[in-house]
C-alpha cells in the first residue's frame, strides 16, 4: 500500500495530462497549447492516445565527494538500496560526481541505459545545480529532467558522529529524489533580450574599478554614486600600504579615467530609489528622478569605520583618534610629532561591537607605526594587540619592519586595555600578557584601530536587490568559495568592502571579478532565464482573482475570455514577470495554478517517500 | 494500536523513539542557511528530511497535514526572515498559511508543538542547527503522533 | 466479467442504457467541460478490464443526480461513478481536491484510533448533553471556517443555530468531541476504505452513548448517515433539521414569528434527489417567510456546481453564477439547507466579477441560520 500511494500523487498529475491532451490545443488557443506534463521522450514514442506515459527511467549518481560523504556515508550501501526502486535502471557512485570522469559517466549512463530522469547525490544544488544541468543538457536530456540530492551539506557534514543514521538518512533522501524525479516534466526556457548596459553602485576603489573595467569591454555604465565626489574610503586615506604610495595618486587616476570615459555616465550625488525587473532588463529609478534601463548590476557600495562611541575615551578625552583620524592628520601635513603613541588593535572589533575580524586593522597600524617612526625616530610607538594578523608576503615584511624600527608589540588580554587621562597626559593601563603583569603606558596619542562596519544603507538596498545580507549585515555572496562576487540572484554582483572588510588590492581584484561576471550576459545579448514560473490550467480556472491580487510582481492578470465555459475571466501569467516563488499555487482554491518544477504531486511525492518505511 | 491519550499527543515515547521530521525550507534562507549549517560542520540531529521549495509562501496546508497522516512526528516550515523575503512577502503568506493550519491541528486535536515556524536566513548556520535539535528534542518528547502507523 | 465490472454495470443497471443521451442533455458538467455520461456507460461496457478508470473524466460527475431523473433505463449512474472511482482509487488514482485536498486528509486523519479533537470549542452558551437519545451531527462545521477564512463563511452560525432551535424546543442534543467527519466526500472520492473506518467509528460511538435519533444540518451527512450508513449495519433514525423542526413546529413545542421576508430556496441535491426530501424545509420556510421558488426547484434544481470537493473549475462557476442569477431573479434571500452549498455559493458571489455579468445582490442563510434568527422569544 505505501508504495501505491507514494504513486497516487504521481498518476493525479498524469490524469490531468491526459485530460489535457484529450483536448489537444488549449481552448483560448494561447495559454496551455502543450499537455500540461510533456513526456521527455521523443515525440515518435508518443502515441497521441496513450493513457499511461513513457516509463520513467531513471539514473542515480552517488558522489563520495572523496571521504567528505563517503567518510561518513556508506556510499555502496546508498547505491545498493537506489538500484532497488523503483524506476531506477542504473546507479552508480563516483569519486567526485562534479569531476570530468564523473560527468563522462552521467553522459555516457543517459546514452548507454537510455536514462530520462538524472538523478546526482552529492553537494547543494546551491552551487552545483547547474554544472550537472548543463552536462545533461550537452547528452541531449533536458535539464529540467534532472534532480538533485545534498548528501553533503544537509547529511554527511553535519551527521559526522553518526555515520549509520547519516546512511540511513541518505538513503531516505535518495528515496524522497527518486520520487521527484519520476514527476519531474521536460521544461523550455524562455530567453530574453538583454538591455546591454550596467549599473555600478558606489564610486569608491571598487566601484570606480568595476565601471572602468565595464566600460572598457565597450558596454555603457551608469555609475552612482552617494557623495559629490568620487574616491570613496580609499581617497581619504594618508598612504597605501605595503606600497606606501600616497592614496590620492592611486585612486586620482582612476576617478579621472572614469570621469573621462565616453561611456560611463556618473550620476552624482545620487542613491537608487527603486528598482524592477530582472537580470538583462532592470528598470531602475534614482533619487534625481532619473530613469534607466541595465542588464546588470554591480554593488560596491563600501563600508563605513566604526565609531568608537564610548570605547576608550574617544570623543571625550583629547588626543584619543581612530587610524581613520591619524590618517587624515598626517596627510593635513607635518603635525607636531607626539613622544608617544599607543595604538590599541580590535578596538570595538573580535567581540566588543562587532564580533568579527576586520582583517586591515593590524597592517594599517604597522603602516601607520612605521609611517611615524620613520618621520620621527623617537616617537615610542607601542601596538596594544591581541594577535597580529597579517597575511601575506608583504605584510608580514612590513610587521617585522616595524619590528626593526623599534616598534614594540604588546599582547594585552583578556581584557582589553583602557585609556585615562592622568596629570594632563593620557595612560594606557593593560595586562601584559608577555609579561603577566598590568602596565601603565604614559602617551600624547592614543590610536584606536577600528573595524569597518557595514553601512546603514545596506539594510534598505539589499532589500530594494532582494539579495540577502550576512549576521553582521555585509552583503552576502552566493558562495563563499566559488562564486565569490555573485549573489544567488542572477545579473547582481557584489565587490568591495560592502562584502565585508578587504584591503584596496583585494577590492580591486573583486571590482574586476565582478565587472567580467557582470559583462558576461550584456556580451551574450540574450539570456536563457529559469522556467521555474506559474503555469495556468484555463480549463480549471474559476478567474476568482486570488493569484491576481496576491502577486507581488503584478505578473498574473485576469483576461475575459469566451468559450465552452461561457463569458467568463481566466487568469494568465506573464513569463517575464514571473519570478517563481509560487505563492499562487499555495492559494489557489483549485489548483488551476501551478509552479512549474515545484509541483504539488512533486513536493507531496517528497514527502510520502520521506515518511515511508523501508 | 495503544489506549487514547486524553490530550491528542500519544503519550509517553517508547525508550529508543526517533521521531520523523518533514522540513520545507526555501531555497534561499533558510536551505541555504542550512547548507551553512553543514559547511561549518555543526551538527544536529538526522531524524530530519528537508524538501526545498524556492519560498515559504508556496508551502500550502495540506503539506503539513499530509505528512502528519503519514506519519510525521514533527513538520518544521523555514523561511526568511520577515521583511527579507526574497519574494517580498512569500514568507508573510507562509506566515498565515502555517497560522491557519495551526489552528485546524488545534480543532483535530494534534499537539500545535508539532508544527513549527522558523525564519532562519543564509547566514544563521547556527540558528538552523539549533532549530532541528530543539525542535527534535521536544518532538521526541512528544512521542509519536501516530497517524499513518497502523 | 470481472467482478469489478460486475460490480459497476450490472448493480448500477448500466446495461440497460439504451445510449439515448439524455443524461448528456441534462448533465450540467457537459455543457462546459467535454463529458458525458452517456459515453461513461458506454466505455463500461466496452471495456473488460475497466481500463478507463484511468481516465480523469470521471471525476467530473457532481453526482447531483439530475441524470437519474430522465433515464428512461432506470440507470443509476451516480452510484456507478461512485464504483467506477472505488476501482480507479484501488489503483492508487484520485480526482482534483478543491482547498489543495486539505479537507479529505484530515478525514482521513480522523479514522485514527487515537483521535482528540477539540471540535466543541463554538457550544459555549449553548445547552448541549454527553450522553442521549438524540445526537446533532455537526459535521465538518468546526474545520470550515478556518478552512475557507478568506470566504469568511461563518459556517459555525449554521451549528450554533441549529442547537438554539432545538434548545428553544426544551430539547437537549448531544453534540460529541469524538464525532468524526462522516465520510460523505471519501466515500465518492472512491476511498471506501477510510469511509468505512469513519463509519464505524461513528456508528461505536453513537451506540456507546445511547442516541437513537441524529439530526444534522447538512445534506450530506443527511444522506451518508440516513442511507449510507445503514450498509454498515446502523440502526439509526436520521432527520434533516428541517424535518426535525417540522415536527416540533407542528407539535407547537417550537414557536416562530414571521420575519416578513421574501426569500428564495435552493435544493441540496443530497436532500433532495438523493434522499427525496423536498417539503420539510418549505413548510419550514413558510412560516418564518415568503416562499418564492425559482424556476429550476425540487426534482429540477439545478447543482451548486461542486460534489464532495471534487473537482472545482470553470464549469462549476458557471453553473453558480447561473443559479445565483437565477436566484436574485426570485428574492432577495437564498436559503441553503446544505453548508457546502453555501461556501460554493459564496466562493463565486466574492469573486473579481465577469464584465458584462452582474452578479444579484444576494444574502445567502442557511436554514437552520435563518430559522434560529426567528424564534419567538419566550419557551413555550
Amino acid at each position: 500500500m505505501p508504495e501505491e500511494k507514494a504513486q497516487g500523487a504521481g498518476r493525479e498529475a498524469q490524469g490531468k495530462e491526459e485530460g489535457a491532451r484529450d483536448k489537444g490545443v488549449g481552448k483560448d488557443g494561447g495559454e496551455n497549447p502543450v499537455p500540461l506534463s510533456a513526456s521527455p521522450l521523443e515525440p515518435s514514442s508518443l502515441a497521441p492516445c496513450a493513457l499511461r506515459p513513457a516509463p520513467c527511467r531513471i539514473g542515480v549518481f552517488i558522489c563520495h565527494c572523496g571521504s567528505n560523504i563517503g567518510g561518513i556515508v556508506d556510499v555502496p550501501a546508498v547505491v545498493e538500496y537506489a538500484s532497488r526502486l523503483k524506476d531506477v535502471v542504473h546507479a552508480e557512485r563516483n569519486l567526485y560526481t562534479c569531476a570530468d570522469d564523473g560527468l563522462t559517466a552521467i553522459k555516457t549512463a543517459i546514452s548507454k541505459h537510455g536514462l530520462n530522469r538524472v538523478l546526482v547525490a552529492s553537494c547543494t544544488p546551491r552551487t552545483h545545480a547547474p554544472l550537472f544541468r548543463r552536462t545533461c543538457e550537452a547528452a541531449g536530456l533536458n535539464q529540467y529532467l534532472f534532480e538533485f540530492v545534498n548528501l553533503r551539506e544537509h547529511c554527511s557534514w553535519v551527521h559526522m558522529r553518526e555515520p549509520a543514521r547519516a546512511t540511513e538518512k541518505a538513503k531516505a533522501l535518495v528515496k524522497m529524489g527518486v520520487a521527484r524525479a519520476r514527476l519531474l516534466e521536460r521544461q523550455e526556457e524562455p530567453v530574453l533580450d538583454i538591455e546591454p548596459a550596467a549599473m555600478v553602485l558606489g564610486g569608491g576603489v571598487a566601484g570606480l574599478s568595476a565601471a572602468l573595467s565595464i566600460a572598457n569591454q565597450g558596454f555603457p555604465v551608469h555609475l552612482v554614486e552617494r557623495e559629490p565626489e568620487l574616491g570613496g574610503m580609499a581617497a581619504r586615506l594618508h598612504r597605501i600600504s605595503p606600497t606606501y604610495r600616497n592614496a590620492r595618486e592611486v585612486v586620482g587616476p582612476v576617478a579621472e579615467a572614469v570621469s573621462a570615459h565616453p561611456d560611463i555616465r556618473l550620476h552624482m550625488p545620487a542613491t537608487m530609489t527603486d528598482l524592477s525587473g530582472y537580470i538583462g532588463n532592470f528598470e531602475v529609478t534614482l533619487s534625481t528622478g532619473e530613469k534607466f534601463r541595465v542588464g546588470s548590476i554591480v554593488v560596491a557600495t563600501g563600508a563605513d569605520e566604526l565609531r568608537p562611541d564610548g570605547l576608550y575615551g574617544w570623543g571625550q578625552l583629547k588626543n584619543v583618534v581612530t587610524q581613520m583620524e591619524l590618517e587624515r592628520l598626517m596627510a593635513a601635513g607635518p603635525f607636531t610629532r607626539p613622544k608617544s603613541v599607543v595604538m590599541i588593535q580590535c578596538a570595538g572589533s573580535r567581540g566588543q561591537k562587532v564580533s568579527y575580524c576586520s582583517k586591515r586593522c593590524c597592517f594599517t597600524a604597522i603602516k601607520n607605526a612605521i609611517l611615524l617612526k620613520e618621520e620621527s625616530p623617537d616617537t615610542e610607538v607601542h601596538i596594544l594587540h591581541n594577535e597580529i594578523h597579517v597575511y601575506g608576503v608583504a605584510f608580514e615584511k612590513e610587521y617585522r619592519r616595524a619590528q626593526e624600527l623599534g616598534v614594540r608589540f604588546s599582547r594585552y588580554s583578556p581584557e582589553k586595555p583602557s585609556v585615562s587621562e592622568q596629570n594632563g597626559r593620557l595612560n594606557v593601563n593593560f595586562y601584559d600578557e608577555g609579561l603577566r603583569r598590568e602596565r601603565d603606558l604614559p602617551a600624547d596619542l592614543v590610536v584606536l584601530s577600528t573595524p569597518l562596519v557595514a553601512r546603514p544603507e545596506a539594510e534598505e538596498l539589499s532589500k530594494m536587490l532582494k539579495v540577502p545580507l550576512g549576521q553582521d549585515r555585509f552583503f552576502f555572496e552566493a558562495h563563499v568559495k566559488l562564486r565569490p562576487v555573485d549573489f544567488a540572484t542572477d545579473g547582481i554582483f557584489i565587490c568591495g568592502t560592502a562584502k565585508g572588510p578587504t584591503n584596496i588590492g583585494e577590492c580591486v581584484e573583486q571590482a574586476l571579478g565582478a565587472a567580467s561576471r557582470a559583462a558576461i550576459p550584456l556580451a551574450k545579448g540574450r539570456v536563457r532565464v529559469e522556467a521555474i514560473t506559474s503555469r495556468v490550467n484555463t480549463d480549471t480556472c474559476r478567474g476568482c482573482g486570488r493569484c491576481e491580487s496576491e502577486c507581488d510582481y503584478h505578473a498574473i492578470s485576469l483576461v475575459p475570455v469566451n468559450d465552452a465555459f461561457g463569458n467568463r475571466l481566466v487568469a494568465r501569467v506573464n513569463e517575464g514577470l514571473c519570478k517563481g516563488c509560487g505563492k499562487c499555487s499555495s492559494i489557489c482554491c483549485n489548483r488551476s495554478i501551478s509552479l512549474r518544477h515545484f509541483t504539488t504531486p512533486q513536493i507531496m511525492a517528497m514527502v510520502e517517500a520521506a515518511l515511508e518505511e523501508g | 494500536m495503544e489506549a487514547e491519550s486524553p490530550s491528542g499527543v500519544a503519550g509517553k515515547a517508547a525508550p529508543g523513539f526517533e521521531p520523523k521530521i518533514v522540513a520545507f525550507c526555501c531555497n534561499w534562507c533558510s536551505y541555504a542557511g542550512a547548507d551553512l549549517t553543514g559547511v561549518s560542520r555543526m551538527q544536529y540531529s538526522p531524524n530530519i528530511r528537508i524538501i526545498r521549495v524556492m519560498c515559504s509562501g508556496r508551502i500550502e496546508p495540506n503539506f503539513v497535514l499530509r505528512a502528519l497522516e503519514l506519519g510525521a512526528d514533527g513538520v518544521l516550515v523555514a523561511g526568511c526572515h520577515i521583511g527579507d523575503c526574497h519574494y517580498i512577502s512569500g514568507n508573510k503568506e507562509a506566515e498565515k498559511q502555517i497560522a491557519r493550519t495551526a489552528r485546524l491541528l488545534e480543532i483535530l486535536g494534534v499537539d500545535k508543538r508539532r508544527l513549527r515556524l522558523e525564519w532562519i536566513s543564509a547566514s544563521e548556520g547556527q540558528k538552523f542547527a539549533n532549530t532541528v535539535n530543539a525542535f527534535t528534542k521536544e518532538v521526541r518528547e512528544l512521542g509519536p503522533a501516530g497517524y499513518g502507523r497502523k | 466479467m470481472s467482478a469489478e465490472k460486475e460490480a459497476a454495470v450490472k448493480s448500477t443497471k448500466a446495461y440497460y442504457c439504451v445510449e439515448c443521451g439524455k443524461c448528456t442533455g441534462i448533465c450540467p458538467v457537459s455543457r462546459g467541460l467535454e463529458y458525458s455520461p452517456r459515453r461513461m456507460v458506454k466505455r463500461a461496457l466496452e471495456d473488460p478490464e475497466l481500463e478507463f478508470v484511468r481516465d480523469s473524466q470521471i471525476w467530473n460527475c457532481l453526482t447531483c443526480k439530475l441524470c437519474s431523473g430522465v433515464c428512461p433505463s432506470g440507470v443509476d449512474y451516480i452510484d456507478f461513478i461512485r464504483i467506477v472511482r472505488s476501482r480507479a482509487h484501488a489503483q492508487g488514482l484520485s480526482g482534483s481536491c478543491s482547498q489543495g485536498g486539505q479537507l479529505s486528509t484530515m478525514a482521513r486523519m480522523m479514522a485514527s484510533d487515537r483521535l482528540a479533537q477539540g471540535r466543541n470549542f463554538w457550544t459555549e452558551g449553548l445547552e448541549v448533553a454527553e450522553k442521549g437519545e438524540l445526537m446533532y451531527f455537526v459535521g465538518c462545521l468546526p474545520y470550515f471556517d478556518t478552512v475557507f477564512e478568506d470566504l469568511r463563511p461563518d459556517t459555525l452560525d449554521i451549528a450554533r443555530s441549529t442547537v438554539k432551535v432545538l434548545n428553544a424546543a426544551g430539547i437537549r442534543p448531544v453534540v460529541s468531541p469524538a464525532e468524526r467527519c462522516c465520510g460523505h466526500d471519501l466515500l465518492w472520492s472512491g476511498d471506501v476504505e477510510s469511509y468505512r473506518a469513519l463509519a464505524r467509528q461513528n456508528i461505536r460511538e453513537m451506540k456507546r452513548l445511547g442516541v437513537k435519533t441524529v439530526v444534522t444540518s447538512c445534506a450530506e451527512c443527511y444522506r451518508t448517515l440516513s442511507r449510507d450508513y445503514k450498509e454498515m449495519g446502523a440502526d439509526l433514525e436520521v432527520k434533516h433539521i428541517s424535518q426535525l423542526a417540522g415536527e416540533l413546529l407542528d407539535q407547537g413545542k417550537l414557536k416562530v414569528k414571521s420575519s416578513g421576508k421574501k426569500v428564495t430556496l435552493h435544493d441540496a441535491c443530497r436532500l433532495g434527489r438523493h434522499t427525496g426530501v423536498y417539503d420539510p424545509p418549505r413548510e419550514v420556510l413558510r412560516k418564518v417567510a415568503e416562499l418564492v421558488e425559482m424556476p429550476r426547484s425540487g426534482p429540477a434544481a439545478s447543482c451548486c456546481g461542486v460534489g464532495a470537493f471534487l473537482t472545482c473549475g470553470a464549469h462549476s462557476k458557471r453553473i453558480q453564477v447561473e443559479r445565483l442569477i437565477e436566484a436574485g431573479a426570485a428574492a432577495p434571500v437564498l436559503v441553503t439547507e446544505c453548508p457546502k452549498c453555501q461556501i460554493h455559493f459564496k466562493c463565486a458571489l466574492r469573486d473579481k466579477p465577469v464584465p458584462g455579468a452582474k452578479l444579484p445582490e444576494l444574502e445567502i442563510i442557511d436554514l437552520s441560520s435563518f430559522l434560529a434568527r426567528n424564534l419567538e422569544a419566550g419557551k413555550p
